[in-house]
């Protein structure tokens, strides 16, 4: 059934090219399909846990190219979820890509990402996983970049560090293949053990490809810059899909690989050092999770343009599941897969809504909007649910997981890590509610005057998406009881829960109470503000001049909207501290480069410049035989 | 077995050269036919000797009734036979493409196409050393003057340096017969490979090196690599194809039969030389290195003819160093590279020069809204580059993997050049993405761009090409069938050995 769904997808995707451009809504229409009939069918594989599928497809050369597919409870969880938000998107991508130029491409290549996407996560060795790894990263280039100079230079950083990454994996992948003589995972992970003892050196560089390769696509220190370029040049609409399921392979990868490792390790310490009761190696990659969403933070902080402070958010957020998973409890890893669910549903919210502003409006950043609250009400509402879900304010669903991250980190005696956790948790409000005050709040402009919600169509997903946050957040045990049978599946401890109940070492929580407070206090302000003194309503303007008109003044409204260097003082206290990342790439693109030059220069330079680069070509040859003479 | 017909494969396009000259006097029509008539003789001889060779085994053919190891004879095996077919094939397009030009000099060129035809049948024929020397100085020299027909600045400078490094070339060459036939007093391949290790040690180094140093010219390798960039840049598309797709492979060929069968001591699954230095080190390295600088020197240049020449060059390279590690799963990934390399580069330089005809400038900006003007072209670039990158089911996509696993299979000193090769597959890929980027790119400064004219043969010959690729690609275990034949001919010394000097006995 894989197998016919994924190949139904290339079909599709060759029949949509047949599309007319007038008629491109039926193009969008399509691909909503394909995604709910997706969606309906990994939907009902959630009884068959452990069933597989084999395609041999070749035996050549002494290897057997197959794919195999297995649905294991990781796979199906992360399949679910990204497949929903997918559906979710591809409605909003109807109304949204009436009249974006190039949309043939985006559509095109959006279907091998959704084939890709069931590919890699079913995936049952480590061949299947490549080649989807791959079909994505090449297809994802179309995507973010169908042919726009704008987004050029954004999807080169994603693309080269993608390969780069994919190819480390690849060689990590050879050596596994060269112990074993099998692709499969399992037995991937089961040799790489044993080389621990025998051969550390090569086990520590296996690993390491491995953690290269998935680091890159999930954006973590020193590769976090990426999705600031991509997320931000990326249509609109996709930026959703990238920052919401696509940053979250790399993270999938080291469930499905590194993980099991470390959980090994942990129960066998047998040559490995082990600190406090983790391996050495996963401790370290908690802390680069936990560094990761420190520096994301403080980018977020530091970006005016609305679409890389939600990326470097996201980035944030990986940073806190890499840390909870990587602290190797079934809290920890729990939490981490509960956040990395929770930041796909509310990131893709924000991504849609801010798609929605932008549809309107045309721009990104932030200082040249605001006060659009009242304009585009349900836009803003999701924008507020969603930001308030990822600050971890209850009762949405951020709040649920990052107080499992909070309690795993504790309970299993991480207090720096907390530490660390905790600071950019804190500093996600300073963004987030900037990014609130600059977009919906404070003064409209006058260009935007007569802007209007977006089309209905457009709105839907965006309802969806907030009732899932809620939905999430007040019943965690929806998302909490299939990841309780992923922890089986590493034979780990399953969590105490019920739908509503969350259990830790520490204490427990019952999310419906806490809503219920929360809806109580919030109806009974509702009611005190009924009872009040009848109410005027006043102009957000007036509030600001006191009645009077600015135009008497020389001013006008936007001066009165203070977004732009909002956190000056406070980015002036870390400049001592700051390394550009970017600029450590955009160097070594520019060395790379010259060599390149320097080299083309040479090669192409006058005859006398070559007959000297052939005599000393010839020189060495010489000097060779002489010295092996 | 012995078939000295075979000798009609260089003897017709030598014929026929002349014939074109004269009767080019009084019609350039027909020396043009003279030319694609010549060459689909030798495609379809070809095709016959194949068959003959797959049912009989090696051909030998014997001139003058002298047999070997005297006299003059070819000796065609499976792999020189299945290699001159795709070449034979290459010509043809490239020769389609010359004859519907007009061209004042059509019956010079035609003649001088028909050498370069004949020259290099015979170097993959012949079974002399001292023959494949005069073959492969008609070769360059054919070459040089092909790469010179351009007339402007670039193309004489690019055909005078490429003059200056196979007349050097070709001396070494020379050099290393010399020694070789003063030593063992024979030019006889054959012989020499089986009297090779009765060579003293100083003697061998001199000859390997010898050798080496004039065939790296011709294949490419860094640092002798400089006459790429302007004589693909500075020559007609029709010569670009020929240089890209045909003449390196031809240095393959000899590169693979010196320094295999004839120097090499292939075993069962390995090669091992029987020289005081490990070459095992050696060839790795230079060739390695010449991936990473055609690479580099590739992603710096704005030149599409001088990207896909110094692309042509690193493929080339990733070939030779996968011949080097000398495993037999090498030769396979080699071979199965190869075989994407002389479909796909003539697909890329054709459909490149469609895509960018009409244009002036022919540097990468002139790929913009490339797919709006040419469709048809632009899917044959893309199909050429995902050929060459090694998309899952292309023959290259193999070659890479069984590299990838060779390497990897222990760690050594291959595994680390192939971890630096990574890279330079990563820059590999980046400017190919660039450029087919560049496709989608709508133009933002309106050129009257007339809807490029539909050229029936460069059609036809992309068509041709793509559906030989389409064909390999799905067709696996038929490619596979024809690679691991070519692998076991390769390392089939005493095979080879064998039907040269046995067959002379009857």
């Amino acid at each position: 059934m894989i197998g016919k769904i994924l190949l139904s997808g290339v079909l599709i995707s060759f029949l949509s090219l047949f599309v007319r451009k007038k008629f491109n809504y039926f193009r969008w229409i399509l691909f909503s399909i394909y995604t709910l009939l997706t969606l309906f069918f990994v939907y009902i594989w959630k009884n068959d846990f452990y069933f597989s599928e084999n395609y041999k497809i070749l035996s050549l050369y002494g290897l057997n190219f197959s794919l195999n597919f297995k649905i294991t409870p990781l796979g199906w969880l992360f399949s679910f979820f990204t497949t929903l938000l997918t559906f979710l998107i591809s409605i909003f991508s109807i109304q949204k890509n009436q009249e974006e130029e190039s949309e043939k491409i985006i559509s095109f290549f959006w279907f091998y990402l959704i084939i890709s996407n069931i590919g890699i996560f079913f995936a049952s060795d480590f061949l299947t996983l490549f080649v989807f790894w791959e079909l994505m990263t090449f297809s994802s280039y179309f995507v973010i970049s169908p042919g726009w100079m704008k987004s050029f230079r954004a999807v080169n950083y994603y693309f080269v560090l993608s390969t780069i990454g994919a190819f480390f994996m690849l060689l990590g992948i050879g050596f596994l293949y060269a112990g074993t003589k099998e692709f499969s995972i399992e037995t991937g992970y089961l040799y790489l053990f044993t080389l621990f003892s025998k051969n550390p050196l090569l086990a520590v560089l296996i690993t390491l490809t491995f953690i290269l390769g998935f680091f890159t696509k999930s954006a973590l220190i020193p590769f976090h810059i990426w999705p600031a370029q991509a997320h931000a040049e990326a249509p609109d609409d996709f930026s959703a899909f990238l920052s919401g399921i696509m940053i979250k392979y790399g993270l999938f990868g080291n469930l499905l690989f590194l993980v099991p490792l470390f959980l090994l390790i942990k129960e066998y310490p047998a040559t490995q050092i082990i600190t406090n009761k983790i391996p050495l190696f996963s401790h370290i990659l908690a802390w680069v999770g936990a560094i990761t969403s420190v520096v994301a933070t403080f980018l977020a902080i530091e970006s005016n343009d609305m679409k890389k402070l939600a990326a470097y958010s996201t980035v944030a957020n990986i940073g806190y599941a890499t840390t909870a998973m990587f602290t190797l409890s079934s809290y920890g890893i729990a939490g981490g897969i509960f956040q990395i669910v929770t930041h796909a549903i509310f990131k893709t919210a924000i991504f849609l809504s801010l798609a929605a502003v932008k549809y309107r409006t045309h721009e990104r950043e932030m200082h040249k909007l605001g006060g659009l609250a009242y304009k585009m009400p349900v836009t803003f509402l999701t924008f507020l649910l969603g930001i308030i879900a990822a600050a971890g304010i209850p009762p949405l669903n951020g709040y649920a997981s990052k107080w499992m991250i909070y309690q795993s980190l504790l309970a299993y005696r991480f207090p720096f890590l907390t530490v660390m956790i905790f600071l950019s948790s804190t500093g996600a409000f300073m963004y987030l509610f900037r990014a609130l005050h600059s977009i919906f709040l404070g003064q409209l402009p006058e260009k935007f005057d007569d802007i209007k919600e977006v089309p209905i169509l457009m709105q839907i997903p965006m309802y969806i998406l907030m009732g899932l946050m809620l939905l999430t957040g007040v019943y965690p045990g929806i998302v909490l009881k299939p990841i309780n049978s992923v922890l089986q599946f590493y034979n780990l401890q399953p969590l105490k829960l019920t739908y509503t109940t969350m259990f830790s070492t520490l204490s427990s929580v019952d999310s419906l109470k806490v809503f219920l407070t929360f809806a109580g206090s919030f109806a009974f302000a509702f009611i005190l503000y009924l009872l009040g003194k009848p109410r005027k309503h006043v102009q957000p303007l007036d509030n600001y001049t006191a009645g009077q008109d600015p135009k008497e003044f020389g001013l006008t409204r936007e001066l009165y909207h203070f977004a732009l260097k909002f956190y000056e003082p406070f980015e002036h206290m870390f400049d001592s501290y700051r390394t550009d990342t970017k600029e450590f790439y955009d160097s070594f693109e520019r060395k790379v480069n010259e060599i390149g030059k320097f080299l083309k220069e040479t090669l192409s330079g006058n005859i006398r410049n070559s007959v000297y680069i052939f005599i000393f070509g010839l020189v060495i040859i010489i000097l060779y035989g002489w010295l092996v003479w | 077995m012995n078939y000295n017909p075979s000798v009609l494969l260089i003897a017709i396009p030598v014929l026929s050269s002349f014939l074109s000259l004269i009767f080019g006097i009084y019609n350039k029509l027909l020396s043009k036919i003279i030319l694609v008539i010549t060459v689909l003789f030798n495609l379809i001889f070809g095709v016959f000797l194949y068959n003959l060779i797959s049912k009989n085994g090696n051909i030998l053919a014997v001139i003058g009734n002298y047999f070997p190891p005297f006299g003059i004879n070819l000796s065609i095996t499976y792999f020189s036979i299945s290699l001159l077919l795709l070449l034979y094939l290459i010509f043809f397009v490239s020769s389609l493409i010359f004859v519907v030009k007009k061209d004042e000099r059509a019956d010079k060129i035609s003649s001088l196409l028909l050498l370069y035809l004949a020259s290099f049948s015979g170097i993959l024929t012949t079974g002399d050393l001292f023959n494949m020397f005069v073959f492969i100085e008609i070769f360059s020299i054919a070459n040089i003057t092909l790469i010179s027909l351009k007339g402007n600045g670039l193309s004489t400078k690019g055909s005078l340096k490429y003059l200056i490094i196979t007349s050097i070339g070709a001396s070494l060459f020379l050099f290393g017969t010399g020694f070789l036939y003063g030593i063992l007093g024979t030019l006889n391949l054959a012989e020499i490979s089986l009297n090779f290790d009765k060579i003293s040690y100083f003697s061998k180094i001199f000859i390997f090196l010898f050798f080496l140093g004039s065939i790296m010219a011709e294949l490419e390798v860094f640092p002798f690599n400089f006459w790429i960039s302007d004589s693909y840049s500075g020559s007609k598309n029709f010569v670009n194809i020929l240089l890209s797709g045909l003449s390196s492979m031809v240095a393959l060929y000899i590169f693979v039969r010196l320094f295999i069968t004839i120097f090499g001591l292939p075993a069962f699954t390995t090669i091992s030389y029987s020289l005081p230095f490990n070459v095992k080190f050696l060839l790795p390295t230079i060739f390695g290195l010449s991936v990473i600088v055609n690479e580099l020197a590739a992603l710096s240049s704005k030149n599409v003819k001088r990207i896909l020449g110094f692309s042509s060059a690193s493929s080339l390279s990733l070939i030779l160093l996968s011949i080097s590690t000398g495993q037999k799963d090498g030769i396979i990934s080699a071979t199965l590279i190869g075989i994407s390399v002389i479909l796909s580069k003539p697909l890329l330089f054709l459909s490149s020069h469609q895509i960018m005809k009409g244009i002036k400038e022919k540097n990468i900006d002139s790929f913009v809204n490339g797919f709006q003007r040419n469709p048809f072209f632009s899917i044959l670039f893309i199909i050429g580059v995902f050929t060459l990158i090694g998309f899952p089911l292309t023959p290259s996509f193999y070659g890479k993997f069984l590299l990838f696993i060779l390497a990897t299979e222990k760690a050594s000193y291959i595994t680390l050049i192939t971890i630096v090769v990574i890279f330079s597959i990563t820059i590999e890929l980046f400017y190919y993405f660039r450029l087919i980027h560049k496709l989608f790119v709508p133009s933002e400064t309106k050129f009257n761009f007339e809807k490029t004219k539909k050229n029936f043969v460069y059609i036809l010959s992309g068509l041709l090409l793509t559906l030989i690729i389409i064909f390999f690609s799905i067709k696996p275990y038929f490619t596979q069938n024809i690679v691991e034949k070519i692998t076991d001919d390769v390392f089939d010394k005493s095979g080879y050995i064998k039907s040269c000097l046995k067959s002379g006995e009857k």
